[in-house]
């Protein structure tokens, strides 16, 4: 093979794909059917690659027919209103059916929204910000504040050991009672 | 492009129209060959089920929105491929693209493939070594059988440059015929 005839050949194994498709120029389908013609090489080439595609085209998998007219219908059925498709205008309807749908939509959307939200904040908001609950724990919180208050001032003032003091005087005058008493 | 039939042309605008009893018919048109296509893409007969599913469903709502200046069969197949390649990235799954190492050997050689390929039992061997190609070779392979894409709509419908989809169809190719050898 020469030189030229090798890069020929070379080159047709790039284009085999487009020459198949018929995307070429006419005048290069012309030139490469000229070609294959009188290059057993290229022709060979040619016809495995038909063979490969055609014997990869015959794996056929089918499904069962119910199946399919189950699917088909659900298909059909199941796209005839979606709220997605609403807004995002990807609607099986014609365009101008679609717009007044979706103004439909809106608007009663809308009037749901002014019909129940009244309600869900009369039902919630008392309990959420209740002045009176709020002053009732402010009181009780504030007492406690104030007990513990005290009795850290107890503590500094060392009323404590005075009390502990008190305590044991009292504990020992009791015990002398007892002694006296018992002889 | 490619003429679409009238009768096919005229269940197309039925359904455009919202015609339910239209869509079974003409999904029956490419039913094996998209259900084949969703099959080898997901390797598992329910996870095709129910991309099938989806991608009808996809099909029917966005009908109204095809642009007949397109072939049906290429928007019908783009929005089956990325149904399906959603789904597998939802699954997370780590699809078994067991690579067959890349070799730009030169496919010229071994005339005897295509004897080969008359015999059953390599088809058969064709078919499973497309579940070893790499997930972008498989992608391109499976859409250039199963849709009849030309390569500029598999380009389109995967976001790749159409010389990388091209060289992703080659070395699919090499990759099978190396498979073959082996076999």
């Amino acid at each position: 093979m020469n030189g030229d005839k090798a890069k020929i050949c070379k080159n047709f194994e790039r284009e085999i794909w487009l020459f198949l498709d018929q995307s070429l120029p006419d005048n290069e389908i012309d030139f490469w059917r000229d070609h294959i013609s009188g290059c057993k090489i290229c022709k060979n080439l040619l016809e495995q690659t038909e063979d490969i595609l055609s014997a990869a085209g015959h794996d056929v998998h089918d499904i069962d027919d119910n199946k399919f007219n189950y699917m088909v219908k659900r298909a059909a059925t199941k796209s005839g209103f979606s709220l997605k498709d609403f807004f995002t205008g990807v609607s099986i309807r014609p365009s101008n059916f679609s717009r007044i749908y979706r103004a439909a939509l809106a608007g009663a959307l809308a009037i749901a929204v002014i019909f129940i939200s009244p309600a869900i904040r009369e039902k919630n908001a008392g309990k959420i910000v209740n002045g009176d609950l709020l002053d009732w724990n402010g009181t009780k919180i504030n007492r406690e504040l104030n007990q513990l208050r005290r009795k850290i001032f107890a503590l500094n003032q060392d009323n404590w050991s005075k009390e502990i003091n008190y305590i044991d005087s009292r504990i020992d005058n009791l015990k002398q009672r007892v002694s006296t008493e018992s002889f | 492009m490619e003429k679409i039939p009238v009768e096919e042309n005229i269940l197309i605008e039925k359904c455009k129209s919202g015609v339910r009893d239209a869509f079974g018919p003409l999904m029956n048109i490419y039913r094996r060959r998209l259900y084949s296509h969703l099959f080898k893409l997901t390797g598992d007969s329910a996870d095709t089920e129910d991309v099938f599913q989806e991608t009808l469903i996809k099909i029917w709502k966005g009908l109204p929105r095809y642009n007949n200046r397109n072939r049906f069969s290429s928007w019908m197949f783009s929005v089956a491929h990325n149904t399906a390649m959603d789904h597998l990235r939802k699954k997370t799954r780590g699809i078994n693209f067991e690579e067959i190492t890349d070799d730009t050997a030169n496919i010229h050689e071994n005339p005897d493939l295509s004897d080969k390929l008359h015999n059953n039992e390599i088809r058969k061997q064709i078919i499973k070594a497309v579940d070893k190609l790499s997930e972008k070779q498989k992608n391109v392979f499976l859409l250039r059988i199963h849709s009849g894409m030309s390569f500029k709509e598999i380009a389109e419908v995967t976001g790749e440059s159409l010389n990388t989809v091209l060289s992703h169809m080659r070395y699919a190719v090499i990759k099978l015929k190396k498979y073959m050898r082996v076999a």
